[in-house]
């Protein structure tokens, strides 16, 4: 499958990461690890710059806007990052992908990057939270005249989950729009297939043209759980 | 040369001695080919190889095409240094395979032996220092490369390991798009804690858990000395002959590793929309066909690993209680009225010698299972085929008792032509075990 879009290159960069040639330390299999009393962890944001770090006082919900604006690169890899004072609410898997988690929450994190996989994720749930989101980069994208666009993932879970996917654009007067996708991704022991498509001129929450777009898996941020995502391909048709 | 016309085509001075740099051109081409060639070798010689060293040990009987098929899946992974494969009497004879970039031997039986001793001579040829096997129906899964290249990463970065086990995908689960292990299966491996997880050595506790899946040969990379060194290898009883492989392989084990990556594809019925038909299409007859008085060797299957469990502590002794009922139950709904009967007879004899000993720790650890022995032992019919007709099933309690029993042979290289049943499960238990884990004087 071509990559004409670039819609994949976050996700090929972390996969290249272990599969491919290891040029430098970034090069090297990745793990990290986020102890569940994280000294920077906690606290309500106000004022928040954040998109996720916003969602604190109104959680993410299907089409709902945020007064936010959007910083994909917040960081060096494996590096948490304040986004307000006191508060370290997104994880860095690699350049595009990024742990984005609810500041309220006191959530430890335990990840790695498996050769040929993409990403292998245990979660402590101390204190939950509304949200727990893997944001994927995507470049800026014209979905008009795009007739479906989605996704196709594979996973994996030691305890059954279910994850929501959904596609977040950048509004030119700040904050973000949600979109997301009808069916619920499932996640059990045994590695799954699961496919998604929405169409955008079928979906007024989803703004043609968008200063920034991500590509948002939420997953449960109520309880502890332990995922691998295998592989994970974004599609334009 | 971009002049055009007769002025170009004609000799310039320094193309006066053209013929003669031609024919040394031509004379030294050879010779350059070989330079080449041995220049190529040396550079392999000195790059080192990162490859895991790792052989594969491939037991056949009567399924060239199947065997076919394996090499050619395998000859572009490049995963193994070396191939031994074991042809266990075919007829005709196969013929020596090739598979690029590993060295490979054919051994032959002249006549067939079954799949434990064809498995044990491939081991006992295997020169590298880790070898798995799989069989000539099966295949190499997607995520098997990957898991060779993070073994190979452990070994280079001076962690050994004993043994890795890894999961498979079973060929029963195409109907339902399902792709990887049967559910009971899968429940152990959640049960034991690694559900998920690239490569991770195994948890404390876990082992005796995940022995309780089938117990394949093929879902491991060994370590070659530990299976030598402790003198393991496969029974060469007709039936269940990987029993002894797979548990006494996982105690023996210093260092275990676990992946959930699907590294075998085992194809056990005909083919799905998932894998075609043509790839099962030719295979021999299944041994789970098998319904008669072969199928009680499973007592002589069973014996081998007895020591090693009872020596190995409560939770392995529990572990294997269970999966011997389980066992027998399966054994039983394969078999007609007659063996049946015959089964519980010989599982009562079977378990009052090798299990009662274990029952007062079991009954500490695990009441209900120590409870479902004591049945067992206690229902066995006082004489042969007559009070058994009302023997009881096993108690509701029984963990699995929905699911097939674990020691699934139907992947076995053929069906040798097996001896009169030994019956006394009495007698099979004193049967003398050689070196190798194989009871002797059995089938062979």
């Amino acid at each position: 499958m071509t990559d004409r879009d670039g819609l994949n290159t976050a996700l090929a960069l972390l996969r290249a990461r272990v599969t491919g040639p290891q040029t430098g330390p970034q090069m090297a299999p990745q793990t990290g690890v986020i102890p569940p009393d994280f000294p920077a962890r906690g606290g309500v944001p106000t004022g928040a710059a954040d998109p996720a770090a916003a969602g604190s006082a109104a959680p993410v919900a299907p089409g709902s806007t945020q007064d936010a604006t959007q910083d994909t690169m917040p960081g060096a890899i494996g590096e948490t990052v304040p986004r307000v004072p006191g508060v370290a609410d997104a994880l860095v898997i690699s350049p595009g992908v990024v742990l984005r988690i609810d500041p309220a929450a006191r959530i430890g994190l335990t990840w790695s990057s498996p050769r040929a996989r993409l990403l292998e994720l245990r979660t402590t749930v101390t204190t939950p939270g509304d949200w727990l989101g893997l944001h994927v980069a995507l470049p800026p994208l014209d979905l008009g005249g795009v007739a479906w666009f989605g996704f196709v993932a594979r996973s994996a879970a030691a305890t059954a989950l279910v994850a929501r996917a959904c596609l977040r654009s950048g509004l030119p007067e700040g904050g973000f729009s949600d979109a997301f996708f009808d069916r619920h991704l499932l996640s059990q022991p045994g590695e799954t297939d699961h496919a998604d498509v929405m169409a955008p001129d079928r979906r007024p929450d989803l703004p043609a043209r968008a200063p920034w777009r991500d590509f948002v898996l939420f997953l449960p941020s109520t309880h502890d759980i332990a995922w691998a995502l295998h592989d994970l391909r974004l599609v334009r048709l | 040369m971009t002049g055009t016309g007769p002025a170009a085509r004609l000799p310039g001075p320094w193309q006066a001695g053209r013929p003669l740099l031609r024919r040394l051109r031509h004379n030294l081409r050879p010779w350059l080919g070989r330079l080449a060639l041995r220049l190529r070798l040396l550079a392999l010689r000195l790059v080192p190889d990162r490859r895991l060293p790792l052989a594969l040990v491939v037991p056949v009987w009567n399924d060239a095409a199947g065997l076919a098929r394996l090499m050619a899946r395998l000859a572009p992974l490049r995963l193994f240094t070396e191939v031994v494969v074991v042809d266990d009497g075919s007829d005709p004879p196969l013929a020596p395979p090739r598979l690029p970039g590993a060295r490979v031997r054919l051994i032959r039986h002249a006549t067939p032996q079954g799949g434990g001793p064809a498995r044990n001579a491939g081991l006992a040829a295997v020169t590298q220092p880790w070898m798995m096997y799989i069989d000539s129906d099966d295949l190499p899964a997607p995520d098997l490369p990957a898991l060779i290249a993070d073994l190979a990463d452990e070994v280079a970065a001076g962690r050994g390991f004993d043994l890795c086990l890894f999961k498979h995908a079973d060929s029963r689960l195409g109907p339902e798009a399902r792709w990887g292990q049967p559910h009971w299966d899968e429940a152990l491996w959640h049960r034991a804690g690694h559900a998920t997880g690239a490569l991770v050595p195994a948890r404390p506790g876990a082992l005796p858990i995940l022995a309780q899946t089938a117990n394949y040969p093929w879902n491991k990379v060994y370590h070659t000395a530990l299976l030598r060194d402790n003198g393991i290898g496969c029974a060469a009883t007709v039936v269940h002959q990987d029993i002894a492989l797979h548990w006494r392989a996982l105690i023996a084990a210093q260092r275990v590793l676990v992946s959930d990556r699907i590294g075998v594809w085992h194809g056990v019925d005909v083919g799905t929309a998932l894998h075609p038909a043509p790839l099962l299409a030719d295979l021999p007859a299944r041994l789970t066909s098998r319904r008669g008085e072969e199928r009680l060797q499973v007592f002589a299957a069973l014996d081998p690993a007895v020591p090693e469990v009872a020596a190995a502590g409560p939770a392995w002794q529990a572990a294997y209680a269970a999966f011997v009922l389980d066992l027998i139950d399966w054994t039983e709904e394969r078999i007609g009225m007659a063996p049946a009967l015959r089964l519980r007879r010989a599982e009562a004899i079977w378990l009052a010698a090798t299990l009662a000993p274990w029952l007062p720790l079991l009954a500490r650890l695990d009441a209900a299972l120590a409870a479902r022995i004591e049945t067992r032992i206690g229902s066995g019919p006082a004489e042969p085929g007559t009070a058994h007709a009302s023997a009881p099933a096993a108690p509701a309690t029984a963990p699995r008792e929905a699911f097939p029993a674990s020691s699934k042979p139907e992947n076995e290289p053929g069906p040798a032509p097996w001896p009169e049943p030994a019956i006394g499960a009495a007698e099979q238990k004193k049967a003398p075990v050689d070196g190798r884990g194989r009871t002797r004087g059995k089938a062979s």
